[in-house]
């Protein structure tokens, strides 16, 4: 009954995908960018899907029944918070010059501004190490999500099943449809795991009578679930969980999406109604964590959220659940192939071979096959790696968030210099490189020098400062007007 | 409608910022419509950040994104 669920659910995800693909107009800005024309809801949609991960779902009611309510504010309103201001700041300005200068990628934006191409190749490559590991989220959650629901360990299907089931249908819709068939397909996967966290969260609040006596209960038997305290819950913590966030301004699929956009208007839906599609997602997520502990005490040899639905669900609300994580995790997933075919195509294949004589046929063909490769790639290596999803999560978002300053600075200032972007990227490197391998010899989450202040509180002030600093230090660029909107005369 | 982001847009943030750091509230165990009442905060406060944004997008909507 539940993997019948699962089954029909991608079916008609791959359906809704294959449809993408009958208003394909053959170009490379059509496959990549949908040709520009997605509208306000779809951008809202597809924006808020691209984000929530196999840690929506799975990972933050985790860690609710480790920590408890604090969770929704920690990793749920912070990104509330910080997010719709990148989409303000950085995302329009993203698509006004994609649309101005026919960018696809940053790293033609960064090459192009800085006028350097070894900035941008060197920018590339950290850009794609970054993504896999947080690709890798997204392959081994489908796997570890659909053994769970299966029957865990004892029982389940292997976690290669799911991980294999997820790049399968992603491999079909993205590389037949590009762009368009990833939004649409976001849309309604964004739709069905608001729609299936909601009905989890009433049907399981109501076996502990209702959230209100939930909460009684919890507050009875696990206090400290539900205050914040000040015992594990530090300030420096939470000023860390502000920075995590940033990340998002440098995701090169998030950056494909904006550029997707048919025009700055199709932002506004986003940048008002993004912390409230966020706020119904995470609400039952971190809710329903921090209930499971009432019946489940740790340590969990499996999913919470799981846990809890087949207890006390029967099992179309458990494949209905299976489907609502597969839809979390692929909405980001597709996006995250794409965005890494995009790259490839334009960046290394169209950047030092062909040089602007690549056909569009031509390009689509490579956008294809990088999609195709990424996604094999991802899988292969999920059957290697042992490290936890979430843990990984975490340093590619803080790796991501280092480098914002970056393009904060080729947006908005105009004394940023190459050197200076490059010495704040060897920064990034460095930093991360130096904490990584810190947080090897510490159980639990790293902090630095245990202050709770995450790697992301140095890295990102870090980065900061050796822009600032070397872009001084460095003569000023010239010619680079028309990338700045105040200049130009017709104002 | 403005011809670029206009700075008063930044000082929200840090406004944003304190009241995101609800401290002032970390040990408060009350129950309010069923809910911890830190919880019921952060709910309200992305709430809040929605009506602050669409305030922006109307009153701070740059003209340069509009033009053909």
């Amino acid at each position: 009954m539940i993997l019948a669920v699962v089954i029909a659910y991608l079916l008609v995800v791959t359906l809704v995908g294959v449809l993408g693909h009958r208003l394909f107009r053959g170009t490379g800005e059509d496959y990549f960018l949908a040709s520009r024309s997605i509208g306000p809801f779809v951008l809202l949609m597809t924006l808020v899907g691209t984000n929530m991960t196999a840690f929506t779902m799975l990972g933050a009611s985790g860690e609710a029944h480790r920590q408890g309510i604090r969770v929704f504010a920690l990793m749920g309103s912070s990104s509330a918070l910080v997010i719709p201001f990148l989409f303000y700041f950085i995302g329009t300005r993203c698509w006004w010059l994609g649309k101005q200068q026919g960018y696809l990628t940053q790293v033609q934006f960064i090459r192009d501004r800085y006028d350097s191409g070894p900035l941008g190749t060197l920018l590339f490559v950290v850009l794609i190490l970054l993504m896999l590991p947080y690709m890798l989220i997204g392959v081994k959650g489908g796997g570890e999500a659909l053994t769970a629901i299966t029957g865990g360990s004892l029982g389940g299907l292997p976690s290669w099943v799911g991980s294999l089931l997820v790049c399968a249908v992603i491999f079909v819709y993205v590389t037949y449809g590009g762009m368009r068939s990833t939004a649409w397909v976001n849309t309604f996967q964004t739709l069905v795991f608001m729609i299936v966290g909601a009905v989890a969260f009433f049907v399981i609040a109501g076996r502990y009578g209702g959230i209100g006596g939930a909460m009684e209960t919890l507050r009875e038997s696990h206090h400290d679930l539900v205050v914040f305290g000040t015992g594990g819950f530090r300030t420096l913590q939470m000023l860390s969980c502000l920075l995590l966030p940033l990340s998002i301004g440098a995701f090169p699929h998030l950056f494909s999406h904006w550029l997707s956009a048919k025009n700055a208007r199709a932002f506004r839906w986003a940048i008002v109604l993004y912390p409230l599609c966020f706020a119904v997602v995470w609400f039952p997520s971190v809710v329903l964590g921090a209930i499971g502990r009432i019946d489940f005490p740790p340590p969990l040899d499996g999913p919470i959220l799981v846990k809890l639905i087949l207890s006390h669900a029967g099992g179309l609300l458990a494949g209905c659940l299976g489907a609502g994580v597969f839809a979390a995790i692929m909405s980001s997933l597709d996006s995250q192939s794409l965005a890494l075919g995009t790259m490839f195509t334009q960046d290394i294949v169209r950047h030092y071979d062909f040089h602007n004589k690549l056909s569009e046929q031509r390009q689509v063909l490579f956008g294809r096959v990088f999609v195709a490769l990424f996604l094999v790639l991802a899988f292969l290596c999920s059957l290697v790696t042992t490290q936890s999803i979430f843990a990984l999560g975490v340093w590619s978002l803080t790796g991501f968030a280092g480098l914002l300053p970056i393009f904060v600075a080729a947006l908005y200032w105009k004394r940023s210099t190459k050197q200076g972007a490059a010495a704040a990227t060897l920064a990034v490197v460095g930093l991360w490189a130096y904490f990584f391998s810190q947080s090897l010899r510490v159980e639990g989450l790293y902090t630095v020098a245990g202050s709770g202040l995450m790697p992301v509180g140095v890295i990102v002030p870090a980065s900061l400062i050796a822009l600032v600093i070397v872009s001084l230090a460095t003569a000023p660029p010239s010619g680079i007007g028309k990338y700045f909107p105040e200049q130009r005369p017709s104002f | 409608m403005t011809h670029h982001h206009p700075r008063w847009v930044l000082l929200l943030i840090p406004i944003l910022v304190v009241m995101f750091g609800n401290f002032w509230l970390w040990d408060n165990d009350r129950l309010i419509f069923g809910l911890p009442v830190n919880l019921l905060y952060h709910v309200g406060f992305c709430v809040l950040v929605a009506a602050v944004m669409l305030v922006v997008v109307k009153r701070a909507w740059p003209c340069y994104l509009d033009k053909k």
